[in-house]
């Protein structure tokens, strides 16, 4: 059936079952209190193991279960790949891999478990080659599940997708199992998308190349969650943290893009005193923000929270009181890393607590302003942010789709076009956040309200801003590179998109 | 015209963006940024853009090959019928090069059924003897609009350093804009350098404004605000225009005063020309000078 989207959703498919549709009233947040409390028991005493295999063989792990790994440490992770060698020895098939993004040396890994038969599906935010190629080809043998980050946490909360095991990588635990990811030679700061898989799984294994024999100053999660801890040579490169979508863009068009964004949240009124605010991971988002820290110490006004992956910038901001909190799920770079557990403003978030549609509050719909970037986005204001135009994934949905419908402002900025592809289109290849969550998208060639927002339209049309409908962007767009040949979908699905409430946004074709 | 950015015109993804960054002109280059083996297809692209009207047509430069080089005749043959209207000519020594060109345009114009003239030049002046020259190079005709400095190849000659000491430029700049006035001619100056240098920009922009320039060539848009608001008339500049204008109101021809300071006609001049170049360039005055 059509789904509110506009997509052509099946009742069922082969794998996943029975498929939801999107409804747009299904937007809100409605609380449900399917918050599962399982919190683990106090009594508990963690296990130090050097021997991983003895580890999984006391997890009670059977084939077909699902294991999850956080991604906490990007490009720089190597215990994604010891643990699925690790179950290939043992003979292991047909498990779900359930994680929060895919990336770096992992999709490696993943991408021979997936061939050797261990995994038949995975569910994640987002994955990258050599793994994304592979699932445009067929070689995943069920469809893989594309979910934000507050839709995954919702779906372990609830108890909807149960993990036998989980295993956590630490940058250094205690003897009490206590884990942390902000000290040890290899921190990686935030361990929030971890923090739902042990409160959660059936059975969580610490990972960590260092023990400390002293109680740990900062705890991402408590040892009374772990049930064992295995000692490992290494659990990856520090370096490699801050090597994924992080960069500080110095091309011309991406920072007159962000100077324009900055001026479209002035003369909004969103930038008040006591506003909260997040930005993206793309390279435009990261310039936003260093602009409006310059405008926010040149006006004196100051911010409640900022929120989302911490960057330098923002921890920068806290220190000079330009924010009173930073909520941190994942840190992006080494001064983000530094911070958490040395400075009381810097405050550890769980998945859930970050942007779960069903934690009552949570920090996502706390927001006052969300920028946001994309790989495309179309006349109703859809984004796209897992494939391009041509279908080839690129991105990841992350946390967009829950901010979206949390954040009062929500500013996607991207280039009009990218090489001599334009990023605005009539239709998304594939819809990752829905429209109507969207407020304003901010191009080098033109800023486009969503006509639903008719108290932005009035109050920027008072202002200089190249204001236009984004039917006129999008001519203005193909006037310069012509109106792109979409390429055809194939009629076999090879992935689903959640939307935050485990409805269906769209499906990618092959 | 404040800013003049530089744009390479054998790079499409920069020939397209160039006009979106809020520069008041753009040269499109031909000479040193695009090389020898590569000058053909640069001038098939940009005559592309220019007939395209993917370039702003009528703030839009286009930078020819030298005067004593095999290539400049070939940009205007090809630039001009494809809506070419500013001709920005490197290293001109002698009024000859001028009448060269301007014959060929004569030519050119001619073919095309365009108005004699209608194409103008802006003459680069970057060699001791073409900045000795200024003068008679700014009457040598009447297609020219402006005098460019371009201090990189002046300092290689004369062997002085580039930087931040401004003081030995003096002479040449004073030279170019003095001469250019003579003829009521813009003065621009030469492009900085030095990218990540925005003190240094911004103290050469005020001495070449300070010694009559209009305006400058820059090299990245990261320059343009900076360069935009240092040639802009200040928030006192503007008040103190209008009051002169007020006061002059109430003259009656001659001489009269305010506050203190005598008002007569060059003062009256100079006020209107601040007005009108802040209309120009859209800016109002601030509340606050008001």
């Amino acid at each position: 059936m059509l789904n509110d989207a506009g997509r052509q959703i099946p009742d069922a498919v082969d794998g996943l079952g029975h498929l939801r549709p999107y409804k747009k009233e299904a937007v809100k947040r409605v609380v449900s209190g399917n918050l599962k409390n399982n919190t683990r028991k106090p009594e508990k005493t963690t296990r130090i193991s050097g021997d991983m295999e003895e580890s999984i063989t006391r997890s009670g792990l059977k084939n077909g279960d699902r294991i999850s790994f956080h991604h906490h440490l990007r490009l720089g992770d190597r215990v994604v790949e010891q643990v699925l060698l690790e179950l290939e020895r043992m003979g292991y098939r047909d498990l779900i891999l359930c994680v929060s993004s895919v990336m770096g040396p992992a999709s490696n890994a993943v991408l021979r478990a997936v061939r050797a038969g261990i995994l038949r599906r995975i569910e994640t935010t987002g994955l990258k080659s050599p793994l994304s190629e592979a699932l445009l080809a067929g070689e995943i043998p069920e469809p893989v599940v594309f979910r934000s980050h507050g839709g995954r946490a919702r779906a372990i909360d609830s108890g909807e997708t149960p993990v036998a095991a989980a295993f956590i990588a630490a940058s250094e635990v205690d003897r009490e199992g206590n884990l942390t990811g902000s000290q040890g030679p290899n921190r990686f700061g935030s361990m929030g998308y971890a923090m739902v898989d042990a409160q959660h799984a059936a059975y969580v294994i610490g990972i960590s190349d260092s023990v400390s024999n002293k109680c740990l100053n900062h705890i991402s999660i408590p040892g009374n969650q772990v049930d064992e801890i295995v000692k490992v040579e290494s659990i990856g490169d520090r370096a490699g943290i801050s090597g994924g979508s992080i960069r500080v863009s110095r091309r011309p068009v991406e920072k007159l893009i962000a100077r324009k964004a900055l001026d479209v949240l002035i003369a909004s009124g969103a930038v008040q005193p006591g506003f909260s605010y997040q930005a993206g991971s793309g390279g435009i988002s990261l310039l936003v923000t260093s602009f409006l820290k310059d405008y926010m110490t040149g006006t004196g006004i100051t911010g409640s929270f900022a929120s989302g992956g911490a960057t330098e910038n923002l921890v920068e901001m806290c220190r000079e009181g330009l924010f009173d909190t930073l909520w941190d799920v994942q840190s992006f770079d080494d001064s983000a890393s530094f911070s958490l557990g040395e400075n009381a403003f810097h405050r550890e978030m769980s998945a859930s607590r970050y942007a779960s549609p069903e934690y009552p509050g949570c920090i996502a719909e706390e927001l006052d302003i969300m920028i946001l970037s994309a790989t495309e986005i179309d006349r109703d204001f859809n984004v796209n942010s897992i494939t391009g135009t041509n279908g080839r994934i690129l991105g990841a949905l992350g946390g967009a789709p829950d901010t979206a419908a949390g954040a009062g402002l929500t500013m996607v900025v991207m280039p009009s076009f990218r090489g001599r592809i334009p990023t605005v289109n009539t239709r998304v290849r594939t819809v990752c956040t829905p429209g109507e969550t969207v407020d304003i998208l901010v191009t080098e060639r033109g800023i486009a309200v969503n006509p639903r927002r008719e108290d932005l339209l009035r109050r920027l049309s008072d202002s200089k801003l190249d204001l236009i409908s984004i039917e006129e962007l999008i001519n203005r767009i193909y006037a310069l590179t012509g109106v792109p040949d979409f390429p055809e979908e194939g009629s076999r699905i090879c992935a689903v998109v959640e939307y935050r409430n485990g409805t269906v946004l769209d499906c990618l074709r092959i | 015209m404040r800013s003049w950015l530089y744009c390479p015109g054998n790079s499409p993804k920069m020939i397209i963006n160039a006009g979106i960054y809020g520069a008041d002109g753009l040269v499109f280059d031909l000479e040193d940024a695009v090389a020898p083996d590569r000058k053909r297809e640069a001038r098939i692209l940009l005559a592309q853009a220019f007939k395209e009207r993917i370039v702003p047509v009528e703030k839009s430069a286009v930078r020819i090959n030298g005067p004593e080089t095999e290539d400049w005749n070939k940009d205007l043959e090809e630039m001009i019928p494809a809506g070419a209207l500013i001709i920005r000519i490197p290293k001109v020594e002698h009024p000859e090069q001028v009448h060269r060109i301007c014959n060929l345009l004569d030519r050119i114009e001619a073919d095309n059924g365009m108005d004699t003239g209608k194409v103008v030049l802006q003459c680069i002046l970057e060699t001791p003897l073409g900045v000795e020259n200024a003068f008679v190079l700014g009457g040598s005709s009447s297609r020219i609009s402006s005098l460019s400095f371009g201090a990189e190849d002046y300092c290689a000659a004369v062997g002085i350093p580039r930087g931040s000491d401004l003081l030995p430029l003096d002479y040449p700049r004073s030279r170019i804009a003095s001469a250019a006035a003579a003829f009521g001619l813009s003065a621009y100056d030469t492009v900085w350098g030095f990218l990540d240098d925005e003190t240094g920009l911004a103290a050469d922009a005020l001495r070449a404004k300070s010694l009559g320039f209009k305006g400058k060539s820059l090299i990245h848009p990261d320059q343009i605000e900076l360069v935009n608001r240092v040639f802009s008339p200040t928030p006192d500049e503007l008040a103190d225009a209008r009051n002169i204008l007020e006061e002059a109101a109430f003259m009656d021809g001659g001489a009269g005063s305010l506050n203190g300071r005598m008002i007569d006609r060059p003062v009256i001049l100079r006020a209107e020309r601040i007005l009108q170049s802040a209309e120009e360039t859209g800016i109002r005055e601030s509340t606050d000078a008001e």
